[in-house]
């Protein structure tokens, strides 16, 4: 399927809500998280304004962490 | 609850008229709705997006093609309908389907007439360009721009080869159907500046006759003159013919 259309494709196909959305710090940076819902947090941005927290393992999006 | 013990389920058992007007009102919003007479002339809207193999998000309005196309030979085969007015207030869609009743409107054999009120974006254009003569409303507007893709690509020089070709469709069918010239057409589609995170141009009412894509500006009262008389010469020429 190609659709032709001034709209943006996230206005066409909403993205799914995947879990509750959170903010937190961790190691000082920080943190757009979704919720696991067993205490566990999981990364989806980082939030810093530190370059080195981008380089930071730990931080990279899509690592899980423990409250 | 039992749907038998409901309140207005009693309601609609002793007085149906009454039932009537409360869909009505639930429905449309209204309680009398204003009946077309016997016409000679099928009216298609074209609303929303244009839906073509895949169903859309719930969320989105659209015209589906699988409702469109049987209409239209419904339309053909009819010997009651003498001509069409396509209603055109879309957004674009599926490029496949948007042709496709595109190729469909322009092969009738009865007068066509469309008009553009709103917004007839992107491939809502070949539809618009698709009927014998075609209207747009002063303050309609047209969005002209390239096909473009989102995801993963697997194969480059394919993927861009497809894409050009599926352009190339889109700009045929308008330059074939419309007096604008396919350079003109292909200026608005990738001109800088106009659009605000796109490259293309949002042509209003009369610009959109000025380039040649739409015949003239005009509403419903134009379009209903216009098919009359097309269907009139339509008549005459068959009755030549006959004769």
């Amino acid at each position: 399927m190609t659709l032709y259309t001034p709209l943006s494709e996230h206005d066409i196909f909403p993205r799914e809500e995947a879990g509750k959305v959170v903010y937190h710090q961790h190691k000082h940076c920080p943190v757009k998280c979704v919720d696991g819902g067993d205490g566990r947090k999981q990364i989806l941005q980082v939030l810093s304004t530190d370059p080195l927290h981008y380089m930071d393992p730990e931080l990279q999006p899509g690592q899980w962490l423990d409250s | 609850m039992n749907m038998k013990d409901s309140p207005n389920q009693d309601e609609k058992q002793q007085d149906p008229s009454k039932s009537s007007i409360v869909d009505k009102i639930q429905q449309l919003g209204q309680s009398s709705v204003p009946q077309p007479s016997d016409s000679n002339i099928h009216v298609l809207p074209v609303i929303g997006q244009v839906e073509g193999h895949v169903q859309l998000p719930a969320q989105n309005k659209t015209t589906k093609y699988e409702h469109l196309i049987p209409q239209l030979i419904a339309i053909e085969q009819n010997p009651k309908i003498e001509g069409l007015v396509v209603l055109l207030n879309t957004v674009g869609g599926d490029v496949e389907a948007g042709l496709a009743i595109s190729e469909m409107i322009a092969s009738l054999s009865k007068p066509t007439v469309s008009i553009v009120l709103g917004g007839g974006h992107s491939i809502g254009v070949p539809i618009a360009v698709s009927s014998d003569y075609s209207f747009i409303a002063e303050t309609a507007t047209m969005t002209i721009h390239p096909i473009r893709m989102t995801g993963l690509v697997i194969g480059v020089p394919q993927t861009f080869e497809y894409m050009d070709k599926m352009q190339e469709r889109v700009v045929n069918f308008v330059t074939r159907h419309s007096n604008i010239e396919e350079d003109t057409f292909k200026e608005l589609m990738f001109a800088k500046g106009n659009l605000t995170r796109d490259i293309g141009t949002n042509v209003v009412g009369q610009q959109a006759v000025d380039h040649g894509l739409i015949d003239a500006v005009g509403g419903v009262k134009e379009a209903m003159e216009k098919l009359n008389e097309m269907i009139d010469k339509n008549k005459d020429h068959e009755n030549q013919v006959i004769q």
